[in-house]
């Protein structure tokens, strides 16, 4: 029930303001914590793609006499029940953190924002049925559907994040829907019509501008919210299937373990935590910045 | 103009900072006035002159980023600004009540109206609130709201503009104020509204010796309900002065001004007088005349000096130094 | 709130909750290859996959098996489990009542928690307080819940032997131990939900506090007490409530794996077995059930709101 429209008595923009371009990134590094949480996703990206070379060990090389090792200068974050270094884990399983939840909103957007465009601006019957459509989806407990769907196509990391993505769909759908129809309303639209703009003109001048600055904001925040998923599902053992791990399998070992290494649980469980608040902050930020720039 | 006994509320010397970046010292600057019992005075100014700010610095409720830096606001005797937010507190919806501009918003929609009038006597009288209702219903007769005892219970969308406003006044009178703060009451009202709500106000003034401090920019009302006017300009009180005396022979060239852009029934083929420029933004205050760029008096190697009131031998008071000295005389006559 | 519109809230819940169904259904149909097989496993006779086939009715056409399943539905039958034989229904009746006690927990702490929280932000803006719920609220939004699930764990039944680690007591056998057990998991699941209701209510107390009958109100001379009891919490409630309406499905999903963090035998784990098993009607009946409280919720958050907001009611 929440879909964002532009703030009363505020002035869409439109491609190629003065000033619109220019300062986005600009105005979103001068915030404290944008830039914090912008480079620590850039680090992980970097360590992600550096893994292979500044990993310390392989990250599935067992050594069985190094099982629930302590912290020390050797395994520095100890190693796991079978001996592997938790620390080369944790690294290899950056790149699974970052691409899954582009999975997910991948799907997202290719399935909410064409549907949320037609929904918002040509109404009408296409309107309501979608509309409801999304409505069901939405009533149906996200992680629920999710599990529902891998009962059917089986469990796996891309299954299960591709469901994760149908889920969320509606999300962005809602967003989109409400962001277009707010444009659609404008009278400059009519006026853009009225001189000849062909309909793909006004939509590519006037109305992606418009719902990208939400469209933006609420695909971050998935981001967040299909990495917190796939921990989830991939701790129930239905993500990410072995010998990969991610950080949700990785904390399902920990808790199996738990008796035995209680603290096991602490580097995912940061790991997990630390970059979701990443992708949540810097939604917020987005956010912020985007709805000042709208009462301009 | 002249008082047997303590103005009911004396304002003295108040200074109002605007804090922060983008902002400005001596937003409203040395503004002095009084209120006597029983009488009524306005306050006028453009928007932006400060004047809602001093009305609110006198209940203690300035918003964020405003801060008193001089003065006293003495009522009853007491400096309010010195009192402790507990005194004040016991002060405000008590002795003074207050009724603001635009009644929609400045109602809680989710409240009933009665409620709402109640709302001060349950407050600072304590009483429970049926026996508050039992008085609101009264309030509501009192103001002229037909079927006032079905009206307890309607919410403030329910009811039209007028009737808001209405309610607004019940709640701010509700313990039988002996000041009253109106800030732009009518503004927001339509123009037949806005004859009622003051024919009501004058009303109560008569019935229960409740001074009127009202806030606005419109000139006709202060000439239908006010004692004294108090005229501001960019947060500095540029006259003071009884309502006769300021439409007949205005001390500072703003108030001459202001009269003269009033249009007028009569005068065909004229054109209509206008004070060019505009209002100095805060932070850009000059710091003589805050007038004096806009004033056609202008220019005058006085005018660059900070100006402070003077007192002229009938009573009157002006802050253009050159009007107080002589050497500026304005056109008497003008629109009423 | 009107008859009329109380009929077209429950009419649209339905359109809702029957589109589900159509989903839900249309699951079985939608696994690669022949259901009946998956179903059965790899090691199954061809006898026992023709009985499965029939047990699900895949050798019927399409639309008289949705009808046979739509009307078995509606008569409250779910079909039966494809491996204990149980009829679904009774499985669900005999799994839910452990999780909906776990998530009603939940809410209760999510909201006793988030909203005074909230609201002493909302008052103090700008106050270290305020700085320190926000931090707080993002850092916990952050958190998976079946992590926190554990970590409470390590701190309550491992660290400091206060709590039992895993296991859940109901209700009948007393409320103390149903407590003792239930509130970990349910501190875990509704952290998260806390947070972001302390973040919400923060926001609209904050945005309630700057309306100007909140200025009239002071200027009766209300206290921060009387202006909170009497003014903030009602207004600042109607977002709060339909905030808790989008999050109901949120609980849901995050019951399912705090259930197996803390051993509790609830719908969680009957859902989870019936994938890894391949179920189908039990998942079936999973979802629809899920769907229809979720429904549910929705339509009492709705009515709530017509009732806190007079505006929607008297219209």
């Amino acid at each position: 029930m929440t879909t964002q429209t532009a703030p009363a008595g505020t002035r869409p923009v439109t491609a190629g303001d003065p000033g619109r371009r220019t300062s986005t990134i600009r105005l979103l590094l001068r915030r404290p914590s944008a830039a914090v949480a912008g480079g620590f996703l850039l680090l992980l990206v970097v360590l992600a793609v550096l893994a292979p070379w500044i990993s310390p060990y392989d990250p599935n090389e067992q050594d069985l006499s190094a099982a629930f090792a302590p912290y020390s200068a050797e395994h520095l974050l100890g190693g796991d029940e079978l001996g592997r270094d938790v620390a080369s884990r944790l690294l290899h399983a950056i790149r699974l953190a970052l691409l899954a939840p582009l999975i997910s909103v991948g799907v997202a957007i290719v399935l909410g924002v064409p549907s949320g465009l037609w929904a918002g601006l040509r109404r009408g019957l296409a309107d309501t049925v979608l509309s409801r459509i999304a409505d069901a989806l939405l009533s149906l407990p996200g992680l629920a559907f999710a599990l529902a769907i891998v009962a059917v196509v089986g469990p796996g990391l891309v299954n299960v994040m591709v469901a994760l993505g149908v889920v969320f769909s509606p999300t962005l759908f809602r967003v989109v829907r409400g962001a277009a129809m707010a444009v659609a309303e404008e009278p400059y639209i009519d006026s853009s019509r009225a001189i000849g703009c062909s309909t793909s003109r006004i939509l590519w001048v006037h109305v992606l501008p418009n719902v990208a600055a939400p469209l933006l904001v609420q695909a971050t925040i998935l981001m967040g919210l299909a990495l917190l998923s796939e921990a989830g599902l991939s701790f129930l053992g239905l993500g990410v299937q072995p010998p990969d791990s991610s950080w949700g399998s990785m904390l399902r070992t920990a808790y199996d373990y738990q008796f035995r290494a209680p603290f096991a649980v602490l580097p995912p469980g940061i790991a997990v935590v630390l970059t979701v608040l990443a992708f949540n902050t810097l939604g917020d930020a987005i956010r912020d910045v985007m709805s000042a720039r709208w009462r301009r | 103009m002249n008082a047997t006994h303590e103005p009911l509320l004396a304002v003295d010397g108040l200074t109002i900072d605007l804090t922060g970046p983008g902002g400005q010292p001596g937003l409203v600057q040395d503004v002095s006035f009084e209120v006597h019992a029983g009488e009524s005075v306005a306050l006028i100014g453009e928007s932006g002159c400060g004047k809602t700010m001093t009305a609110m610095a006198v209940l203690g409720l300035l918003p964020a980023g405003f801060r008193v830096a001089g003065g006293s606001i003495r009522f009853q005797g007491r400096d309010l600004l010195a009192c402790p937010e507990r005194e004040l507190r016991s002060v405000r919806g008590a002795a003074i009540g207050a009724v603001f501009q635009e009644p929609m918003s400045s109602l809680d929609p989710t409240m009933r109206v009665g409620d709402q009038i109640a709302e001060a006597r349950r407050l600072h009288l304590g009483e429970a609130r049926k026996v508050a209702l039992r008085r609101a219903r009264e309030l509501l007769d009192r103001v002229g709201i037909p079927n006032a005892e079905k009206r307890l219970a309607a919410y403030p969308h329910e009811l039209s503009g007028g009737m808001q406003q209405r309610v607004m006044i019940a709640s701010a009178i509700a313990c039988d104020p002996q000041l009253v703060l109106a800030d732009e009451p009518t503004t927001a009202l339509d123009v037949t509204i806005q004859a009622e709500i003051l024919e009501l106000l004058r009303d109560l003034r008569r019935e229960q010796g409740i001074a009127v401090l009202l806030v606005t920019h419109d000139l006709g009302v202060v000439a239908d309900f006010c004692d004294r006017v108090v005229a501001m300009y960019a947060g500095a009180v540029v006259e003071r002065s009884d309502v006769d005396r300021l439409f007949g022979r205005p001390a500072h060239p703003y108030t001459r001004a202001l009269l003269d852009a009033i249009p007028q029934n009569g005068r065909p083929r004229t054109v209509l007088p206008v004070i060019r420029g505009r209002v100095p933004a805060a932070g850009q205050f000059p710091t003589g005349c805050r007038f004096e760029p806009r004033c056609a008096h202008g220019g005058h190697e006085r005018c660059l000096q900070p100006q402070h009131e003077a007192v002229l031998p009938d009573g009157r008071a002006t802050r253009c130094a050159r009007v107080a000295d002589g050497d500026l005389v304005l056109a008497e006559g003008g629109a009423r | 709130m009107s008859f009329s519109s109380f009929l077209t809230r429950i009419g649209g819940g339905l359109v809702v909750l029957w589109l589900v169904s159509v989903l839900t259904f249309g699951l079985i149909q939608l696994v690669p290859g022949d259901p009946a097989e998956v179903a059965a496993g790899d090691s199954a006779t061809p006898e026992r996959v023709e009985t499965i086939r029939q047990q699900l009715g895949l050798d019927r056409p399409l639309v008289e098996q949705y009808a046979t399943w739509l009307g078995g539905v509606l008569r409250g039958d779910l079909g039966a489990s494809l491996f204990t034989g149980e009829p679904v229904t009774d499985a669900i009746l005999r799994s839910a009542p452990a999780t909906l006690s776990i998530t009603l927990l939940a809410l209760i702490v999510a909201v006793g928690l988030g909203v005074p929280a909230g609201i002493l932000a909302g008052l103090r803006q700008g106050s270290w307080l305020d700085r320190a719920v926000a931090t707080l609220a993002t850092i916990g939004i952050a958190m998976p819940g079946f992590w926190v699930g554990m970590l409470l764990i390590l701190l309550f039944a491992l660290i400091l032997p206060w709590l039992p680690a895993t296991g859940y007591e109901p209700l009948s056998e007393g409320v103390d131990v149903w407590l003792e057990h239930a509130i970990i998991p349910a501190t875990a699941l509704g952290l998260a939900t806390g947070a972001e209701l302390a973040r919400h209510t923060r926001g609209c107390v904050a945005d309630v506090l700057s309306r100007p009958y909140v200025r009239t109100a002071r200027a009766r001379g209300s206290s921060s007490f009387w202006l909170v009891r009497h003014h903030v919490l009602r207004n600042a409630a109607i977002p709060v409530v339909t905030v808790l309406g989008l999050q109901a499905g949120r609980l849901l999903g995050g019951a399912i794996i705090i259930e197996l963090v803390s051993g509790i035998h609830g719908l969680g784990t009957l859902t989870v077995n019936s994938i890894l098993q391949r179920d189908f009607p039990v998942l079936q009946g999973y979802v629809l059930f899920a769907a229809a409280i979720v429904v549910v919720v929705n339509l009492v958050v709705d009515g709530l709101y017509g009732w806190l907001n007079p505006k929607v009611r008297t219209s």
